[in-house]
């Protein structure tokens, strides 16, 4: 146990320090400082086209998706590597978030059940940015119950038929690939009928619309399939073969959120200690308390991530503990936001930006965080993940497996 | 960076944990808890020493082994895990420790080579925290009562520090009393304790500096030791905490495993899984505080004094969560005396105590943090 950088760490870090110096984009800093915590748009720059020229630069240079194997793009880094990295590019990542789908759930899902030719063709231009991917798995009647997905797909000849409709798709109007699970045979339990493919977003036969929500933001669709056709050489995984295929790319999923899911904790501190009417946030013990409660939280869950990712041995998948994750965040950046507000007074209310404390990042995040708890797995099956998976609990008695 | 136990931290650890399996079983606790309701098992005592975990951080010239603080804490989180009824946290988290950073070479010569052989059990009184009034010092010798003072009535030696000074006092000496008294935590007793002109021996102050300074010690260093020495019990403490709430859980989700109601195991239902899961989540964020926490405090890192409040508050609120959790997941049977969940649940709230109030704590850790968001 050791957590600090040894000498191989050290020049690690050196290096990557060394290169963002060079390469950053500093003129972006002061708008990627004060996004909220789930970034959709800069202030006076285009986001998908900055992500975009950010990527690659740091593709062309080795320092994108650092973790992944060099043969696609990556760099063969350690797991203890690729915390060093994120540590370093520090607001940067803010960057990535367009293609935090393709390479935290369908990148590490195509390395373990493409083809070498797939692998080839698909990963790298996830590296670079060129190419941005979405997941295709929740649908109207099949949220928590992901395994009740009912988009068909049927085979016919060398591919494979899909009707159906998906929601919550995350980007899905900017995506050029997706990754569909979808049920092959309705006549076996519903966790053996399903199967895995990917394919091309721009297909014949896929409408994309976007959803309107709660928080008034657009970054989530409903994505219908009319007869699209997928090559069979696009299937992940045997038939029948898809649950088990979808958990392995929920686990990678959990794994990131687990480990960078910025709480707002710091930005709180700064408005505790600003001064106002009835003085400092701060100064106050009740105030104290509070905040007390929520940084043991917020260290606990930062280091929680670095045990997590940095035990890891090199290229092993994640496994359930890693639900942790979320399941701290996601009610915190609630508590964040409402003690930010309350210290805020009757200001507290404004989201307009430019008006709003703190460039309405509290605001946002409190509206923004009542999704968190939902998306990726709800705050309640990330509880039976850890009580069955990791405390060995058994399962509900259920009808339907 | 590494985030994993070493290989001498893993076998140091399943060494300790393969003695506690045998020895520190519940029965063994509670036939030490009929025997000497105000003293310890010693049998247990001089099995830890022979295992070298009373002598673990005391250096090899006292008869200890020489490692460090991080080691220390995972075989407390160790410890925690079983039902210890010794004086571990006042002996070992505190008292050797302080001997160690204030006591003369003749002191640590004398009294951490007994500590070390598991000799004798010593009590450790933080003024500050067991005195209304100062202790008066006169000639050598201590006038003062201290208040609840955690393994007192089996202790052979008291360490006693103040801002102004730190003292040896012995047990024995014709100017202590001690009076035990009724307490709710059944594995570790405490006792007032009054001292009339009992024999004080300085430590440090009267004999050699501390470190390589030539000057005698001051009352900043005093200060300042004090201070390192309540952040290191804490760290060392949330480790036991620690282990506590996971043998909390174990037993828990064991017993929800074999426990039926309406047809089915209990551990089955959701509302069960979910306030498992939770204590589970508590215990992670209390794991990882602690681990810092225990880097920090084996390195002397300048994070120490947030890392050890972080490592305190997070696992003194997941040891009371689990503890009481605990009772909930059994039911009725949890809150028999036959089972151990009681003395979990009472453990939890004195050890909550025992580091100070937390309003403290959360000082040191949000100044602490607010200088460092500060300065970046």
């Amino acid at each position: 146990m050791d957590f600090s950088d040894n000498a191989r760490d050290a020049a690690f870090r050196a290096e990557a320090r060394a290169w963002l110096d060079a390469n950053r984009p500093v003129e972006l800093a002061p708008q990627l400082a004060e996004l909220g915590f789930a970034p959709n748009s800069l202030r006076d720059a285009d986001l998908l086209a900055e992500s975009r020229k950010w990527q690659r630069r740091k593709a062309d240079a080795g320092w994108a998706c650092i973790h992944w194997p060099g043969a696609y793009g990556g760099r063969d880094a350690s797991p203890v590597e690729r915390i060093i990295w994120k540590q370093e590019e520090g607001i940067y990542a803010n960057l990535s978030h367009l293609f935090f789908i393709g390479q935290n759930m369908c990148g590490p899902t195509l390395i373990d059940h493409a083809t070498e030719e797939q692998k080839r063709r698909y990963l790298p231009p996830i590296v670079s940015g060129d190419e941005i991917w979405c997941q295709l798995f929740s649908e109207p009647t099949a949220g928590s119950d992901l395994a009740a997905v009912q988009t068909r797909a049927v085979r016919d000849g060398d591919d494979w038929v899909v009707n159906g409709q998906k929601v919550w798709t995350s980007g899905a109007h900017f995506s050029n690939f997706g990754l569909l699970l979808a049920r092959t045979d309705p006549t076996v339990a519903k966790h053996q009928g399903l199967t895995m493919f990917f394919l091309d977003m721009a297909s014949p036969g896929i409408d994309i619309r976007p959803i309107r929500q709660a928080d008034g933001g657009a970054e989530f669709n409903e994505v219908f399939f009319a007869d699209v056709r997928i090559p069979d050489s696009q299937r992940l995984g045997a038939p029948g073969e898809g649950w088990k295929v979808a958990l392995g790319t929920l686990m990678n999923e959990r794994l990131s959120h687990g480990t960078g899911m910025p709480t707002g904790f710091p930005e709180l501190l700064d408005l505790a200690q600003s001064d106002r009417a009835g003085g400092r946030p701060i100064d106050d013990p009740a105030v104290r308390a509070k905040l007390a409660s929520l940084a043991v939280r917020e260290s606990g869950l930062r280091l929680t991530g670095l045990r997590l990712v940095g035990g890891l041995k090199r290229g092993e998948a994640p496994g359930p503990a890693s639900s942790i994750g979320k399941l701290v965040a996601g009610p915190m950046m609630q508590e964040v936001a409402a003690l930010a507000i309350e210290m805020q007074g009757a200001m507290g209310v404004v989201s307009e930006y430019g008006k709003a404390e703190a460039a309405a990042r509290f605001q946002t995040m409190l509206l923004r965080s009542a999704a968190t708890r939902i998306e990726g797995g709800t705050d309640e099956i990330l509880r039976n993940i850890i009580a069955e998976r990791v405390l060995g609990l058994p399962p509900e008695p259920r009808v339907d497996k | 960076m590494e985030f994993q136990l070493s290989d001498l931290q893993r076998e140091l650890v399943e060494g300790v944990e393969r003695y506690l399996r045998d020895a520190a079983t519940p029965e063994a606790a509670r036939a030490s808890l009929d025997r000497e309701p105000h003293g310890y098992d010693r049998e247990l005592w001089r099995g830890l020493a022979s295992l070298g975990v009373t002598g673990l951080s005391i250096g090899e010239a006292y008869g200890g082994m020489g490692l460090g603080d991080l080691e220390l804490g995972f075989v407390a989180e160790c410890a925690g895990r079983f039902l210890v009824r010794a004086p571990l946290g006042s002996t070992i988290w505190r008292s050797a420790a302080a001997i160690e950073l204030l006591g003369s070479e003749a002191q640590k010569e004398r009294w951490l080579t007994k500590i070390a052989a598991g000799d004798i059990a010593v009590a450790y009184v933080d003024v500050a925290a067991h005195a209304f009034a100062e202790p008066e010092i006169a000639g050598g010798r201590l006038t003062a009562r201290f208040s609840v003072v955690a393994d007192a009535m089996a202790a052979d030696l008291f360490v006693v520090v103040a801002p102004g000074g730190a003292w040896l006092i012995e047990a024995e000496d014709e100017g202590v009393a001690r009076t035990a008294l009724e307490t709710f935590d059944l594995l570790q007793p405490s006792a007032d304790v009054a001292l009339t002109g009992a024999t004080a021996e300085p430590m440090g102050a009267a004999a050699e500096p501390m470190g390589a300074a030539a000057e005698p010690m001051g009352e900043r260093d005093v200060r300042d030791a004090i201070r390192f020495l309540r952040q290191r019990a804490a760290v060392l403490t949330a480790f036991e905490q620690v282990g506590m709430c996971q043998a909390a859980i174990d037993g828990a989700v064991a017993y929800a495993k074999e426990r039926y109601a309406f047809g089915r195991a209990i551990g089955s239902f959701q509302a069960v899984k979910h306030l498992l899961a939770d204590m589970y989540v508590k215990m992670e964020i209390a794991r990882s505080n602690s681990y810092y926490a225990g880097w920090a405090l084996a390195t002397r890192d300048a994070n120490l004094t947030a890392a050890a409040a972080a490592a305190h508050l997070s696992a003194t609120d997941a040891l009371r969560h689990c503890a009481a959790n605990a009772i909930q997941v059994h039911g009725g049977i949890g809150f028999t005396w036959e089972l151990d969940c009681h003395l979990r649940y009472r453990r939890a709230h004195h050890l909550a105590l025992q580091s100070g109030p937390a309003r403290l704590w959360q000082d040191d850790l949000i100044d602490a943090l607010a200088r460092q968001r500060e300065a970046a």
